[in-house]
């Protein structure tokens, strides 16, 4: 039943609205007349939870699509990839992120070449290098800040 | 007069020199990531919007809107000839084109589609131009309770409109709106949702979430299945013979107006407008046994309607600020980067700008014109690329975008966040595109129900008792109703047989 698309989904919602109720709980709801900072998230949330709940309970009761097979290697090889680009912008600049995000995300994929993967991750540095701090005027430091 | 006084001015703006070259650069790229399959024009406006920032306003938009309009010009080619739709609203376009192609047609399925695509741009450009003073001038009318409720309203269409289950794609909708609730509160000044992160108390760039979900989910999404798109078929001649243009005109009439009209409703847009043209020219046709085996009416009707609605579905947000699909919230989001509030004000405050748009347009269909059919072998070329070497090249520049836009690192790892939510909400049969939508509705929603309740001083029989935000509630209720209704009748009918 956990396998179900719909039971997962509604489930997703649901907890999505209890993280509004949450972290929104010290926020002032205040009155119709005089809204507070909380009104309209405490409104959205309750409507969140109230959603899910009908997708999960229908996913439930109906026999509907089970959810297909996570591919783990390109969803934590491209995370990963996004990931390191961000690390490394700022403390060792532009380049180096450019090879690191280009030579880990050509391995998300099953049919990577080594040779070609490198081959285009070096054409890429220098590319965006030229085309986006020379010929674009990006504020990107090409070897960190 | 006063039109083609407008259109003066607006085509005075399109000519200047920076803005045809923009013009022009925004319909190639479109024809081009059109081709492309695995990368669109919504990922493809979000990765490029940090570097327009550095122009004028009005040229950005320029450029920006030929993408979208361009990627249904270019959307077509792949559909055409190897049977692999470039864009969701070409997918119809294979059904017929491909086999026209198979059949050694290729090349006047092309010309059909780009001179039907010309067409319709050409005519939803005047209706742009005609259309949006009246509506303006009725949305100066409005106040924060007729606000609300429209945006109820934009909101509801885009579910009624969108395919699959009702529920979930309200469900997306709250969810982009709550996403809208982070970073400071206008009104009291309270962080909300900000977890102390400094980069979240301005709220979640709307770039960030755009790449994220349409960006670096799509591309997780790409690599489970294995793409290889086949080249078989020879262009062959261009021009269409001459009992092909006796069907093909007409076709495309009918798909114009059709998509100009879905182009208007919230909700609406180009892929909508391609399906919805095709059935009509099925049901229409005297030869609906000819479709799926090559009618060149199943090519002209969806490629006229989709270049018709990508074009009007820019009036409501214009003149009303409201985007009637994800793409014009995107717009929306860039628009206010530029300090341009898209409204009824937009057409006498910012008067070159909207014309200007306007007539760019039309400059922009006749350059797609000329880079889809003489130039269509270039294109063409660009399908032999694989995707093992596209999707680096894509992670990297959203990655670069995000960044360059506040120099933020945080902002790639909220990114990627951003993806791995797309990616779990596409397995699970969710359609993003909506939350977009919220997300960019969210804090005026917020800010008209505060204002309306406010004035009515907490009293919500405002939003009824006023007639025209009455009426746009009504049919709100109608539009849900409609869709809410017949799935109820199925419910009971599965319990029955069970």
């Amino acid at each position: 039943m956990f396998q179900r698309q719909d039971v997962l989904g509604g489930l997703l919602l649901v907890g999505l609205g209890v993280a509004g109720l949450v972290f929104g709980a010290p926020l002032e709801m205040g009155t119709p007349r005089r809204m507070g900072p909380g009104f309209f998230p405490m409104i959205l949330s309750w409507l969140l939870i109230g959603l899910g709940g009908i997708v999960a309970i229908g996913g439930a009761v109906r026999a509907g699509a089970t959810a297909s097979r996570i591919a783990w290697r390109p969803l934590i090889l491209i995370t990963v990839a996004t990931g390191a680009f961000g690390a490394l912008i700022d403390r060792t600049g532009l380049l180096l992120a450019t090879v690191a995000v280009v030579a880990l995300s050509a391995f998300a994929g099953r049919d990577a070449r080594p040779a070609e993967v490198a081959a285009l991750a070096v054409t890429m540095a220098v590319c965006t290098a030229v085309l986006f701090v020379y010929a674009l005027g990006q504020p990107l430091p090409l070897w960190g800040r | 007069m006063e039109l083609l006084g407008n259109l003066a001015l607006g085509f005075s703006v399109a000519v200047n020199p920076t803005n045809l070259l923009f013009c022009f650069i925004g319909a190639l790229l479109g024809t081009i990531i059109g081709v492309l399959p695995g990368i669109g024009p919504l990922a493809t406006i979000s990765i490029l919007l940090p570097i327009t920032f550095q122009f004028q306003p009005v040229t950005a938009l320029i450029m920006l809107a030929g993408i979208y309009y361009g990627a249904q010009y270019g959307g077509s080619t792949t559909s055409i000839l190897v049977n692999l739709p470039g864009e969701t609203s070409s997918i119809v376009t294979c059904l017929d084109g491909h086999q026209m192609a198979r059949r050694g047609r290729a090349g006047a399925a092309l010309a059909v589609a780009a001179l039907g695509s010309f067409f319709a741009g050409c005519v939803s450009t005047l209706l742009i131009a005609v259309a949006s003073p009246p509506l303006a001038r009725l949305g100066l009318s409005f106040q924060a309770p007729e606000y609300f409720s429209l945006m109820v309203l934009g909101l509801i269409g885009a579910v009624v409109l969108a395919h699959g289950s009702v529920v979930k794609a309200v469900g997306m909708i709250v969810l982009g709106l709550l996403f809208g609730m982070v970073g400071t509160d206008l009104n009291s000044g309270r962080q909300r949702y900000s977890f102390g992160i400094g980069e979240l108390s301005d709220g979640i760039g709307f770039v960030t979430l755009a790449m994220g979900l349409f960006g670096v989910a799509d591309i997780l999404v790409n690599l489970e299945r294995s793409v290889a798109p086949r080249l078989t078929a020879v262009i062959g001649k261009l021009w269409p013979t001459r009992e092909e243009f006796r069907h093909a005109a007409p076709a495309a009439l009918r798909g114009t107006v059709l998509g100009s009209l879905l182009g208007v409703l919230p909700g609406g847009g180009a892929a909508l407008a391609s399906f919805a043209a095709y059935a009509l020219e099925k049901k229409v046709s005297r030869r609906p046994e000819e479709f799926g085996r090559g009618a060149v009416e199943g090519v002209a009707g969806p490629e006229s309607a989709n270049n018709a609605a990508a074009q009007t579905s820019f009036i409501p947000m214009l003149t009303l600020g409201i985007p009637s699909n994800a793409m014009m919230a995107l717009l929306v989001g860039a628009m206010s980067i530029f300090g341009v509030i898209p409204g009824p004000r937009i057409l006498t405050e910012q008067a070159g700008l909207f014309w200007g748009l306007v007539a760019s347009m039309w400059i922009g269909n006749v350059m797609l014109l000329i880079i889809n059919l003489p130039l269509i072998g270039i294109w063409v070329q660009m399908l032999r690329i694989p995707y093992r070497l596209l999707h680096p090249m894509i992670l990297l520049f959203c990655c670069i975008g995000v960044y360059s836009l506040n120099t933020s690192a945080v902002d790639v790892g909220l990114m990627a966040l951003f993806g791995l939510l797309g990616y779990a909400l596409l397995k699970l049969g969710f359609e993003p595109a909506p939350m977009l939508l919220g997300f960019v509705l969210g804090p005026l929603m917020e800010e008209n129900l505060r204002r309306a309740l406010v004035v009515s001083r907490g009293d919500a029989t405002v939003f009824i008792t006023r007639p025209i935000s009455a009426a746009l509630l009504a049919l709100s209720l109608l539009g849900l109703a409609s869709v809410i209704l017949p799935n109820v009748r199925r419910v009971r009918q599965d319990a029955f047989q069970e």
